[in-house]
């Protein structure tokens, strides 16, 4: 999956708090780990509606740092898109798919519908050229989001130290 | 499904009927005193973030903290009024969607509320600090409860009554509860 990275900004820091390296300590971890939360939480709304859910798990490469991502092939496909392609059937074999499908989820954005499978079963025994996906960007969107966030989740966080 | 608290509907309340008043003045001069209406609902959106945040941590008054809180939420709704008054300064002809969109200001201090009613504890997200599709239509609310020693809190986000946006629904599955232990948010 892509990386996008979230976090610069400016916060208040009072001085009591700038000369305690414990409570900034906690301030900061409470910021990566209220972001994490926030983020992999947006991560399951663009699955909500799917059958098959994938999970999107939290790492913490270092103390200050925190991964949210998923292994899932489908999601990383769908994340960064496809070119267009041809789908052939195996030698002697007949491709069967339904049509109209529309996909439960849209280009930069943060929600998953309903979408449909299609009612019409086609068979083919031809190649078909498959027009592509359209990258869904779904960690560049929601790593934009919570960039503009995430100043006042660290303001929070200090604020709790402070209060 | 929990009501929403009473003070904090009885603010908004008033909020709102001082925003519809001065919109509604606003709309019989437009499009002459913009100015006037943006610092009129600058004026009231500032002293509504002070008292639902006293209102929200049931105090007589603001801790140095309480205030950077107070700020911080202020100046990102005066931005975004700073944005809608330049766009009524450019238009000629009152549009039917910007009464609405003046109200939806009333629905702000919400986030100031619950950051008081939360004991300022180090959440993800507050109900209507913009970051659900709800915006600040959120009726969302935290479930706080303290536990035993010092600084350990299960906070549930908890869903309002009305219609909810699919972040707020998944944040209802997903933290029910954050557990906060010795000042630190686990899970992240």
């Amino acid at each position: 999956m892509g990386c996008s990275k979230v976090g610069k900004s400016k916060v208040i820091v009072p001085r009591k708090l700038a000369v305690n390296p414990q409570a900034m300590a906690r301030a900061i971890t409470n910021t990566m780990n209220a972001t994490a939360l926030a983020i992999q939480t947006d991560f399951k709304v663009t699955t909500q509606t799917w059958d098959d859910k994938p999970t999107f798990a939290i790492d913490r490469p270092t103390p200050y740092t925190r991964t949210i991502g998923t292994d899932d092939e489908n999601y990383t496909r769908l994340n960064a898109g496809t070119g267009p392609h041809i789908i052939a059937p195996r030698p002697g074999g007949t491709l069967v798919f339904r049509t109209p499908f529309r996909s439960k989820t849209a280009p930069r954005q943060i929600g998953s519908g309903p979408g449909a499978k299609g009612g019409n079963v086609v068979f083919t025994r031809k190649p078909i050229h498959h027009p592509g996906t359209e990258a869904r960007d779904f960690d560049k969107v929601i790593a934009d989001k919570w960039d503009r966030q995430f100043a006042a989740i660290m303001q929070r966080a200090i604020d709790a130290e402070v209060s | 499904m929990p009501s929403p608290p009473a003070p904090l509907t009885w603010l908004i309340a008033r909020l709102s009927k001082l925003i519809a008043t001065a919109t509604d003045s606003l709309e019989a001069q437009y499009p002459d005193g913009v100015d006037a209406w943006q610092q009129e609902l600058g004026r009231q959106l500032a002293r509504y973030h002070g008292a639902a945040m006293l209102a929200g941590a049931d105090a007589a008054s603001l801790t140095p903290a309480m205030e950077t809180a107070v700020t911080t939420d202020l100046a990102t709704q005066l931005r975004f009024l700073g944005e809608f008054g330049i766009e009524l300064q450019d238009g000629s002809q009152w549009q039917n969607g910007w009464n609405a969109r003046a109200n939806m200001y009333a629905g702000a201090i919400k986030t100031p509320y619950w950051r008081g009613a939360v004991d300022m504890l180090p959440l993800p997200a507050m109900p209507a600090d913009g970051s659900s599709r709800c915006l600040t239509n959120c009726t969302c609310m935290w479930d706080i409860q303290r536990l035993a020693g010092s600084g350990n809190y299960d906070c549930t986000w908890t869903l309002g009554a009305t219609d909810h946006c699919q972040v707020c629904k998944q944040r209802a599955a997903d933290w029910a509860p954050l557990r906060v232990r010795n000042g630190v948010l686990q899970g992240g």
